[in-house]
C-alpha cells in the first residue's frame, strides 16, 4: 500500500523551517569551535597510512555538544605510556552551516562533508578532537531530508603535525607539545640581522652544504652560565725592558665553557688597575684605551691576529713595578650582562703570552627551539654548530652556537614531566656505565 | 637476620637506568617517497611503572591547559621478571678480595655473587606503522642477539662488570580493525634479558702478614720440631698491592 497523498514529506518550506530550527538551536545552546581540514601532504601507498600531514586552516563554525552529560570513552587512564587522555565528544553541526563556512562554498577549502581525521579545536573545553566517524542519517530521513552531520570526537593523538592555522591558541598546542621531541640551540644574530618570530619557518644551512628547514616553535633570551677561560694578552714588542716600547697588548678571546660565545661587537667599560699603578691604563686623553670595540670572530677559536682584541695604552712610562693587575669588563651588543676577565697580569718583562684567570659569568643568550625539521635529500642531519638558520618571513639571519644535547643539560627532554626521561635516564647512566670501554663487546679493560 | 650489615647496592636501579640509555637518542622522521624526510624528532622514553599522582601532576599541572590525547611515538620500559641464573652458576665459596683504603691490615671480602637474569620490556608505541617501524629497526641491529655494556660498581664498589643484554623476541600489536570509533593503537613489545649478579655485603678480613712452618724429624708429632721457616712481610707499611716478602730459618719458633 503506498503512501498517503496528503501528508506529504517533499515540502522545501517546512524542510528549511526544520534545519532552520537546528541552526537557531546551536548558535543559541552550542560552542563556536574551529574546524581544521587535514591536509596530506604525503602519504604511503604501501603501508595505507598519512606520511606527512599539515592543518594550515582554522574555519569558525557553531556546532552543538550532544554529550550533554560530560566526556564518553574511556576518560583518563594511567597505561604504559604515561597519562593517556581517552575522552569522546558526541556532536553535531548544521548541514548547511557546514556547507556554508567550511565545505563546499568555501573558496579555501572544497570538501563534501566533514571527514574523518580532520580536527576540531573547541576553544571552552581547551581540547583539540579528532573526527572519527561522521553520521549523515542521523535523524534518519524525517522530513526527507538529512540536515545534520553528527560526528564522534577524540582528543587528539598527537604524532607533531604542523599547526599553522594563523590562530596562535591552535599553534600554540604544537608549540606545547612538540617540545619534548624537539631540539634546543642557543644561537646569535648576524650583525645588522632582524629578529626572528615564533612560529616562523627557517632554513637550516649545514657546513658542508646541506640544507633544511625547520619551524621554530620557542624563542626566548635565556640566562646562560658561560665559562670563559684561557684569555691571554701579548706585548706587541721584542724589548723586555722599557715599557714604553710595548706599544700594545693584544688579548685573545674565546671560550672553553659550554657554549661559544655570540658573534658581535663588544666593548671595554672599565679597565681598572688594581695594581698601584693607575697611570698604566686609564679611560683618559689620549687614547690608553686605544680600541674600545672589536666584532668578535665567527669562530672564536680562530688565531689569525684580526680577532685579537687590542688595547694601546699611552702616558708616562711606569718605573715600577714590574707586575700589574687588572680587571677587565667587556659588554656586548648581542648579550646582555657583562663579561669580567678577572686578574689580568701585566708583567711588562715578558714578551710571550700572559694567562689570565678563568673566570664564569652569566650572560644572556638567544635561544630557540626547533620544530618540524625537513630534509630534501633523503638523509638526516643532526643540528650542529655554526649551522646557519635564515627566517624565511623576516630574513633575518644567524648561527646556532650550541646545540643542547643529552649529555649538556637539555633539561627540556624532562622538564619535570616524568613520561619523559630521555635526559635523566641518561644523567643517571653517565654515573656508572663505563665509557672507556671501545668495544661494548670485549672485555672491560679493552680500550 | 640474614645479615647485621646494611647494604643496598641499587643494581636493579642501574640496570634500569643502563638499559633505557641503549634507547634514549632515537630520532624518526617522516620519510616520503621523494626522498623528503620531515618533522624529524626525537622519541621520548620513559620508564613505565611510576606514581599515579605524579604523574596526573606533571602531565597536566594546569588543568585549563590545552589538551590532547597523549604525544606519540614514544616508548616506555619496565621490569617484567627477576629470575635466578643457573646456568652461570660459579663456586659459592669463591671470594673476591678488594684492598682497603688506608688499611695494610685488613682488605674486603665478597663472597661469589648470586647470578640472576632481569627480564626487560621495551613498548613503542605509534599511530603509524612507519614510524615504529623506523625505532624497531634502529633497534635490532645492534642485538646479535646480545649487547654488552660495560657497568661500573655493578656487584660491589670499584668492580666493572659487562652486563649483556639479550634480545629475545619482538611482539607486536595492531588494533587497526574495528570499529571506527575505537583508537587505533600500535605496540610493539621488545622483550629482554639483562644477566647481572647481586652480592652479598662485603666483610673485612685480616690480611696473613706472617707465617710459620714447623719442620719435625718424624711423623711422630710427639718429637718437637728441629727448624722452623718463618716468612713475614717485609715492612709494616706493605700493601696487599705493594710489599716484600722476607723468609727466615732458624731453631726457634714463636
Amino acid at each position: 500500500m503506498p503512501r498517503s497523498v496528503y501528508f506529504g514529506q517533499n515540502v522545501k518550506s517546512e524542510k528549511e523551517l526544520y534545519e532552520d530550527l537546528i541552526i537557531e538551536s546551536a548558535q543559541v545552546y552550542g560552542f563556536d569551535m574551529q574546524y581544521l581540514p587535514r591536509n596530506i601532504v604525503s602519504q604511503d601507498m604501501l603501508l595505507n597510512e598519512d606520511t606527512e600531514t599539515r592543518f594550515d586552516n582554522a574555519f569558525d563554525i557553531e556546532m552543538y555538544i550532544e554529550s550533554i552529560d560530560g566526556y564518553e570513552g574511556d576518560g583518563i587512564l594511567m597505561s604504559k605510556f604515561g597519562l593517556e587522555i581517552r575522552q569522546q565528544l558526541k556532536i553535531a553541526v548544521s548541514r548547511r552551516r557546514w556547507e556554508q563556512g567550511i565545505g563546499k562554498w568555501n573558496k579555501g577549502y572544497n570538501n563534501y562533508r566533514p571527514s574523518e581525521g580532520d580536527l576540531i579545536y573547541i576553544p571552552g573545553i581547551n581540547g583539540l578532537f579528532e573526527i572519527k566517524y561522521v553520521d549523515l542519517e542521523s535523524p534518519f530521513h524525517q522530513l526527507n531530508n538529512l540536515p545534520v552531520y553528527k560526528m564522534t570526537l577524540q582528543l587528539f593523538e598527537y604524532r607533531g603535525e604542523d599547526l599553522n592555522t594563523g590562530n596562535a591558541q591552535i599553534d600554540a598546542v604544537q608549540n606545547q607539545m612538540s617540545t619534548p621531541s624537539s631540539y634546543r640551540a642557543m644561537f646569535s644574530y648576524n650583525t645588522g640581522s632582524s629578529a626572528f618570530t615564533l612560529n616562523e619557518y627557517v632554513t637550516l644551512t649545514y657546513p658542508s652544504g646541506a640544507t633544511g628547514q625547520a619551524k621554530i616553535t620557542d624563542l626566548q633570551v635565556k640566562p646562560t652560565t658561560v665559562s670563559v677561560a684561557a684569555y691571554y694578552g701579548v706585548f706587541l714588542t721584542s724589548s723586555a725592558t722599557t715599557i714604553s716600547s710595548v706599544n700594545g697588548i693584544n688579548f685573545r678571546l674565546y671560550n672553553a665553557g659550554p657554549i661559544d660565545l655570540p658573534d658581535g661587537t663588544i666593548s671595554i667599560a672599565a679597565c681598572d688597575n688594581q695594581g698601584g699603578q693607575n697611570s698604566f691604563f686609564s679611560n683618559t686623553k689620549n687614547g690608553h684605551i686605544y680600541k674600545q670595540s672589536l666584532a668578535l670572530p665567527a669562530n672564536s677559536s680562530s688565531t689569525t691576529s684580526s680577532d685579537y682584541l687590542h688595547i694601546v695604552y699611552g702616558g708616562s712610562n711606569p718605573t715600577s713595578p714590574t707586575t700589574l693587575q687588572y680587571d677587565i669588563t667587556i659588554t656586548s651588543t648581542v648579550w646582555s650582562g657583562p663579561l669580567v676577565l678577572s686578574n689580568y697580569v701585566v708583567n711588562r718583562n715578558l714578551t710571550t703570552y700572559l694567562p689570565f684567570t678563568s673566570s664564569i659569568n652569566t650572560i644572556k643568550a638567544n635561544y630557540l627551539q626547533l620544530s618540524n625539521l625537513t630534509f630534501t635529500d633523503g638523509s638526516i642531519h643532526p643540528l650542529t654548530n655554526s649551522v646557519t638558520i635564515t627566517g624565511a618571513t623576516t630574513s633575518a639571519s644567524g648561527r646556532l652556537t650550541q646545540v643542547l644535547t643529552l649529555t649538556d643539560g637539555d633539561a627540556v627532554l624532562n622538564d619535570g614531566d616524568i613520561s619523559i626521561q630521555n635526559n635523566p635516564i641518561q644523567s643517571r647512566a653517565n654515573d656508572i656505565i663505563d665509557f672507556t670501554v671501545v668495544n661494548p663487546f670485549g672485555d672491560t679493560n679493552d680500550t | 637476620m640474614l645479615t647485621q650489615t646494611y647494604h643496598y647496592n641499587q643494581v636493579i636501579k642501574k640496570c634500569v637506568a643502563v638499559f633505557g640509555t641503549l634507547f634514549n637518542n632515537i630520532t624518526i622522521g617522516r620519510v616520503a617517497e621523494d626522498d623528503k624526510i620531515s618533522n624529524v624528532e626525537r622519541v621520548p622514553i620513559a620508564y613505565g611503572p611510576k606514581q599515579k599522582f605524579l604523574d596526573r601532576i606533571t602531565q597536566q599541572p594546569d588543568l585549563s591547559t590545552d589538551k590532547i590525547a597523549i604525544k606519540v611515538p614514544r616508548m616506555s620500559f619496565e621490569i617484567t621478571s627477576i629470575q635466578y641464573d643457573a646456568e652461570i652458576k660459579l663456586n659459592r665459596l669463591n671470594k673476591n678480595r678488594a684492598p682497603i683504603a688506608a688499611d695494610t691490615l685488613h682488605y674486603s671480602t665478597t663472597w661469589q655473587a648470586v647470578p640472576y637474569t632481569i627480564g626487560m620490556q621495551l613498548n613503542i608505541y605509534g599511530r603509524n606503522q612507519d614510524d615504529v617501524l623506523q625505532v624497531l629497526e634502529q633497534i635490532l641491529p645492534e642485538f646479535q642477539p646480545e649487547y654488552t655494556v660495560a657497568v661500573k660498581d655493578l656487584e660491589a664498589p670499584g668492580i666493572n662488570v659487562n652486563v649483556p643484554i639479550i634480545l629475545n623476541s619482538v611482539n607486536l600489536s595492531d588494533d587497526y580493525d574495528g570499529s571506527f570509533e575505537t583508537r587505533r593503537t600500535i605496540v610493539y613489545s621488545l622483550e629482554f634479558t639483562m644477566r647481572v649478579r647481586f652480592s652479598a655485603p662485603p666483610s673485612t678480613q685480616g690480611m696473613i702478614r706472617f707465617t710459620q712452618t714447623s719442620l719435625t724429624p718424624s711423623m711422630n708429632t710427639a718429637n718437637p720440631p728441629i727448624e722452623y721457616v718463618h716468612v713475614h712481610v717485609g715492612s709494616s707499611s706493605d700493601t696487599a698491592l705493594n710489599y716484600t716478602v722476607v723468609t727466615s730459618i732458624d731453631t726457634e719458633g714463636f
